[in-house]
């Protein structure tokens, strides 16, 4: 039954896409791809949820050969496990709804139909990514999702900024691609796997239990990773996803909120085998900076979209905090919980942005007035920020818009970890806990160091959230005019938003809090250190939280499976304490947020005149794209341009200048002989026979007569010579 | 018999074509495309009959010139299979090319196209070393004619590089050649032929074997191939003759021209003097790393070169030149994995640069001009040539999925085992690849509508029919690309086994 | 008759051809010239047949050899197509020069 509902939830997605680009090619289009693509959606959704009843857990490889070369083979195929079915149901649940969304959102666009088609080809790639059980597969469907990501941002390209954002979106998250690449060339032959399958005998996590060389190991996860910061845009290669808003909205919701960022954080997730402590840590850094610095970002935007998209890199910084911990089901929950709000909190942008659509349409007229066409590489980021996204344009929408509002409400309440009943809190909380308990158990003060960035980022969402709240719904209308022209929307948009926020409710937290149903893989390469446990350190460990000397006392010493037990309380300990702190950095945050944006008690203006230099660096987002223009771009342009003209001047000019030496110095020379000596003597030879026939021809006299008489007189003659003879 | 038919059918076409008057064109045309559709239809043919064993297929030996022991020896393995379904199937969609773009002289035109494709086909059969040298040869003056008289405004400058530049390759190809023959016995049991050679190359304590003359003529030979794959520094002809050929001459030139020179390095160097090949990619030293090294600059300098670009035809020119790259580093590997990927880029290559050269010829037959930045906005225009474009650039920067990805993939994998660092390296060749086509699809066809276009008629159906079945092919051997690694699975293991066997004991 | 007296005859057409053929400003008149030399070699064919060759016996038969007189027939045919052939040059050069006079038409000259 795997094999035909896998097959299903592939192929119904790309038919929609292939119907689309077949037709496409005899310049038709199918009358309704909407419906097409919708339906293609829901089907590939019936099927998951089946797979969910019906499978697993029943972990089972399904393969056919791909490539085969002398003694190795490349095998694609599906694994699937509870992970990946409910990687497949958020996937194909958020796909629809967006699906759905965009029929009122994408209305009147002149090219309609492709985008359902992109929307369709996208999440094929993104299933095909999710199912696949070898690395070959992943990175196929990771390169596939990049391209569909491409096509979406720039769906409107007659816009520079969407031409410029999907091209910077494909190279950027590629610069990771291809470290991954190289990851899965040294995991093939530096550590000699052979073998890019995952699962099963000879697969690549049971080669890995055996292997010792940790080092190689360490470098291959981490250039794996590499792959992940591209794709879900972790710092230092975050930079597109904020750009990436120029796509269309629901695009923003599908694609660069719920699903393709996410897929960074499943592939480190599906690779949890590999990592090494150092490894680890390493992504556990990059997902916590990642938190903090997008977060900190997020507080100074105006663009309803880039607070959003800065608020989605920050989460998943989180994720890969989660992982790089050692909190595999923590990541995958909030990954999950996330996809739902998320998704949520931009198709209600969306909806806002929307209701502002007649403006918006006037607006596109004034930018094809202004814009001029810049066809650098390298580009202004100029963050003009388009009236309809501007917050401060907005406020007071909440009468106009209720529906939008309280969805948009709840996931804010879910995102900022209010505590439980949203989903968003227990899966924070999961993180937070899981960190912190890795701290406690291993004694480690770089998890004590990312525990507090956690906690911080956990506070600034609760407090950039609510600003968007408060600027976007609360308070008065800051723009008349469009705040006259907004308007709730229609049901097929409203009608998604509030099934997401039914799912911002913890709905499927049972799955996760099963620990039969999600096992987090073994991880052979990491042990607790040898310094863990140590009772002088536990000590300092519990007391710093607050335990009491008696209770950290009983946690010393013991057999491994005592120790276990102790780990396992260690972590339940650090949940609670984790519960209390980020109950109360969430409620902070609000109630800032509340204090700065609704009561106005505070200034945000004078606050950052006051901190001049760190708002600059907050509102300048750290320079990162001053220094990859400015820098990077600007210099591999220079490179390229220094190579063609090498190119041109260099070894063209050699080849050239041999030829013209050949021609000038050994050709003339050649020539000069040849000319006087050789060709003079066949010259004088012709003229000399030239000479000769200008006499002789005198002879011919042309007249037939003369010619018989010479001929008659010369018988004669030869008559008479024989006779004489 | 049935390979000597698709080698001379072209052949019978030009005289065919010759007999024609001078003023039907349109029948001129007819005739041509109907002369390289039989060529087409038994390539597939072969590749449909083709058993994949190592031994070669449809063999045919008549002595030719007895003096010298040379033998119209022909015949196909999986390697050269492919290679002559490749060559087939660029002939009629270069005439279809052709079809309203060429306009003085149809006649010698097809005519010199025809004995073109007689030329290339006999050069993938050729089991003659002297046979396989003519039949190069060959090539060569078709190719000068079809750009000198039918090419753009630098046309006479360029078809005298590119004559010129080959013909020194073949001079020093000439000179190895002959050193093969003195060498391969004593007079009267001297041979050309190719299976025979390669057998005593192999043989231990035969002249043919010793390392230092088996790296020497490699040398020569390689020299030879190398300007015409072409190889860093001796490319520079490429740029030139591409931009000034006319549309389908570059299709066939960056299709089956630049294979010629790749294909001889396979059946020549590898696999007859595997003791030379192994002292340039053992991965010892200096000369060890030397072909890798060769493969990676021609990745990052044409990729590089490519960026720079700002004619259309150019780019891609200099695109082909880093795609080359990856099939010296795959080869270089000398391993199944790398020599695999090589062979499959190859053919690749062949199907994606013939589309793109399509596709700027398309272009450029509409608005006479190949600057990049002269253009803006055309997807909005012109959706199912921007499509194309999409698809073309999207196989050739190594979009998984596509055909290019699986050749650049099993280079790269197979190079990794020996050149680790030069690997790594190259790998900035794709994310430059990326870069430099993803820039031209946004200055060609994103952004504002230039206004100047907005009259530019949509890709027509001709059009379309030149670049579907190369789309398909695009498509198809990047989801099955065991559909031509199972034609050339056999040849390329002997050939590793072969290869082996040989670790340059210098 | 005896040899002799064909061969003074055939001798006079012989002169009187060369005669016509050197002096005549007519091209008609100097095929007629021709047409005399020509049977008059004609003449001489079968006279020489007929005189010299001596006669043979064949399985008891007299049999006189007439090779000559076939060879003067061949060269009677010979002289009729070279007669037409001539008659058609001369028209084509009466076209081309507007007369038939040979000493006019001489752009063979040197």
């Amino acid at each position: 039954m795997v094999v035909p509902l896998i097959s299903i939830i592939l192929l119904a997605p790309l038919a929609a896409f292939t119907i689309f680009a077949l037709l496409g090619l005899a310049k038709r289009s199918f009358p309704r791809q909407d419906l097409l693509s919708t339906a293609a959606m829901l089907v590939a959704l019936g099927c998951s949820l089946y797979l969910l009843k019906e499978v697993v857990p029943k972990p089972d490889p399904h393969t056919v050969d791909w490539i085969s070369l002398g003694n190795i083979t490349f095998s694609m195929g599906f694994y699937l496990d509870s992970v990946t079915v409910i990687m497949l149901i958020v996937v194909t649940l958020v796909s629809s709804l967006v699906h759905i969304f965009s029929i009122g959102y994408m209305h009147g666009d002149p090219r309609y139909p492709r985008f359902f088609a992109y929307l369709s080809l996208f999440s094929f790639s993104m299933l095909f990514l999710v199912v696949s059980d070898n690395l070959l597969g992943i990175y196929i469907g990771w390169e596939l999702v990049g391209l569909c990501s491409y096509l979406l941002i720039g769906f409107w390209f007659e816009k520079d900024s969407a031409a410029n954002a999907c091209k910077k979106a494909f190279l950027t998250t590629r610069v990771g691609d291809v470290g991954m690449f190289i990851g899965m060339m040294i995991l093939f032959w530096q550590l000699d796997f052979k073998t890019f399958s995952l699962y099963g005998e000879g697969g690549i996590f049971s080669a890995v239990a055996t292997t010792d060389d940790k080092l190689w190991l360490s470098i291959a996860g981490i250039l794996i990773f590499c792959g992940a910061i591209g794709k879900s845009a972790q710092v230092p290669l975050h930079t597109w996803l904020p750009d990436a808003m120029e796509g269309p909205t629901p695009v923003s919701a599908l694609i660069h909120a719920a699903t393709m960022v996410a897929a960074g954080v499943y592939l480190t997730a599906r690779m949890f085998p590999i990592l090494t402590p150092s490894s680890s840590l390493v992504i556990a850094y990059i997902g916590g900076i990642t938190a903090i610095v997008a977060a900190t970002i997020a507080i100074v935007r105006f663009d309803i979209k880039r607070v959003l998209a800065y608020s989605t890199i920050s989460q998943l910084g989180y994720m890969m905090l989660a992982i790089g911990a050692g909190s595999y089901v923590a990541g995958l929950f909030h990954l999950t919980t996330h996809a739902f709000f998320k998704a949520l909190l931009f198709l209600g942008s969306g909806s806002v942005i929307h209701a502002f659509h007649a403006m918006h349409a006037h607006h596109d007229d004034d930018h094809a007035d202004n814009a001029e066409h810049d066809h650098s590489l390298v580009h202004e980021h100029g963050s003009e920020i388009p009236p309809d996204q501007d917050m401060r344009n907005m406020g007071g929408l909440r009468r106009k818009m209720p529906i939008t509002f309280i969805t948009m409400l709840i996931a804010t309440l879910s995102i900022s970890g209010v505590p439980f009943i949203f989903s968003g809190f227990w899966s924070k909380d999961k993180i937070l806990g899981g960190v912190l308990g890795r701290a406690m158990e291993w004694n480690s003060i770089h998890h004590y160091v990312l525990f507090g960035i956690a906690l911080c980022a956990a506070g600034i969402t609760a407090f950039y959230m609510f600003r968007l709240i408060f600027m976007t719904f609360f308070g008065e209308p800051r723009n008349q005019e469009m705040h006259n022209m907004a308007h709730e929307s229609p049901w097929v948009m409203t009608v998604p938003l509030i099934v997401l926020a039914a799912l911002s409710f913890p709905v499927v937290n049972h799955l996760w809090f099963n620990k039969d149903y999600v096992k987090p893989p073994p991880q052979p390469h990491i042990q607790a250190p040898q310094h863990a446990y140590v009772p002088s350190d536990t000590k300092i460990g519990f007391t710093l939280f607050g335990l009491s000397e008696a209770e950290a006392a009983d946690e010393e010493g013991g057999t491994d499976t005592e120790q276990s037990d102790k780990a396992h309380h260690a972590h339940e300990v650090a949940h609670n304490i984790a519960m209390v702190l980020s109950i109360i950095v969430a409620g902070l945050g609000i109630l800032l947020s509340w204090l700065f944006y609704h009561r106005r008690r505070f200034s945000a203006e004078a606050v950052a005149t006051t901190f001049r230099p760190v708002y600059n660096l907050f509102w300048n987002k750290y320079y990162f794209d001053e220094f990859y223009d400015g820098v990077l771009v600007t210099l591999t342009v220079w490179k390229a341009r220094l190579f063609a003209k090498f190119d041109l001047s260099i070894i063209d000019g050699i080849v050239n200048g041999v030829a013209t030496i050949t021609q000038k110095i050994f050709a003339a020379s050649i020539g000069f002989f040849d000319n006087r000596v050789v060709d003079g003597i066949v010259n004088r030879v012709a003229e000399v026979t030239w000479a000769a026939g200008g006499r002789i021809r005198r002879i011919q006299t042309g007249a037939i007569q003369t010619y018989l008489f010479v001929v008659l007189g010369g018988i004669v003659l030869i008559i008479l010579i024989f006779r004489a003879l | 018999m049935l390979l000597s038919l698709m080698i001379f059918v072209p052949l019978l076409g030009m005289i065919v074509v010759l007999l024609l008057p001078r003023d039907s064109e349109e029948l001129i045309k007819r005739v041509t495309l109907g002369f390289t559709l039989i060529p087409l239809i038994l390539a597939v043919y072969l590749f449909i009959d083709y058993k994949s064993t190592p031994d070669t297929q449809y063999a045919v030996s008549v002595p030719w010139i007895d003096a010298f022991n040379i033998n119209y020896h022909i015949g196909i393995d999986g390697l050269s299979v492919t290679l002559m379904l490749l060559t087939a199937l660029l002939g009629p969609i270069c005439v279809l090319a052709s079809w309203r773009n060429i306009e003085k002289g149809i006649k010698a035109y097809m005519a010199l196209f025809l004995l073109l494709e007689t030329g290339m086909l006999g050069f993938f059969a050729a089991l003659d070393l002297f046979l396989f040298f003519v039949f190069f040869e060959l090539t060569l003056l078709p190719m000068y004619f079809l750009i000198g008289v039918w090419g753009g405004p630098r046309r006479e400058y360029a078809a005298i590089k590119f004559f010129l530049y080959t013909l020194f390759g073949s001079v020093l190809m000439l000179v190895a050649l002959i050193a093969v023959y003195l060498s391969s016995g004593i007079p009267g049991e001297r041979t050309f032929d190719i299976p025979t050679l390669i057998t005593l190359a192999g043989t231990p304590g035969h002249a043919l074997a010793d390392p230092t003359f088996q790296i020497w003529v490699f040398l020569g030979f390689f020299i030879g191939f190398a300007v015409k794959v072409p190889i860093f520094p001796f490319h520079t002809w490429l740029p030139d003759a591409h931009v000034e050929a006319p549309t389908a001459i570059s299709v066939i030139l960056a299709g089956v021209l630049l294979k010629m020179g790749t294909y001889g390095l396979v059946r020549i160097n590898m696999a007859m003097f595997p003791e030379g090949m192994a002292f340039f990619s053992n991965g010892i030293g200096f000369w060890g790393n030397s072909l890798a090294l060769l493969g990676f600059v021609n990745i990052v300098y044409g990729s590089f070169c490519a960026l720079a670009q700002t004619d259309f035809k150019k780019l891609v020119a200099y695109s082909s030149i880093g795609h080359m790259g990856f099939v010296i580093l795959g080869l270089a590997a000398r391993n199944t994995m790398g020599v695999s990927g090589a062979i499959l880029q190859m053919f690749n290559h062949g199907v994606i640069s013939a589309m793109l050269f399509l596709l700027v010829g398309v272009l450029y037959d509409r608005a006479h001009h190949r600057e990049i930045n002269g253009f803006g906005g055309l997807a909005g225009k012109m959706p199912i040539y921007a499509g194309f474009t999409t698809l073309a650039f999207m196989a050739s920067l190594g979009l998984p999925g596509l055909s290019g990805f699986v050749g650049e993939a099993l280079s790269l994998l197979g190079a990794f085992d020996t050149f680790k660092v030069l690997t790594i390296l190259s790998t900035i060749g794709i994310v430059v690849g990326a870069a430099y086509f993803l820039w031209t699809l946004q200055r060609v066809f994103l952004g504002k509508l230039n206004p100047k276009y907005e009259e530019l008629p949509e890709i027509n159906k001709r059009e379309i029919l030149t670049l579907v079945p190369l789309g398909i092919l695009t498509i198809v051997l990047g989801i099955w690309p065991n559909f031509a690694l199972d034609m050339f699975r056999e040849s390329v293991d002997e050939l590793v086994t072969l290869m082996n066997t040989f670790q340059a004991g210098l | 008759m005896s040899l002799q007296h064909y061969l003074v005859i055939s001798s006079i057409l012989f002169t009187l051809g060369i005669f016509a053929v050197l002096t005549r400003r007519n091209a008609i008149s100097i095929l007629m010239g021709i047409e005399l030399i020509l049977n008059s070699c004609n003449l001489n064919f079968a006279a020489f047949s007929r005189f010299v060759i001596p006669l043979e016996e064949v399985e008891g038969k007299i049999i006189q050899n007439i090779d000559g007189q076939i060879i003067a027939i061949f060269g009677i045919v010979l002289a009729a197509a070279e007669a037409a052939v001539f008659l058609a040059i001369i028209l084509a050069i009466y076209r081309e020069f507007g007369s038939i006079r040979p000493d006019e038409v001489d752009t063979l000259k040197g």
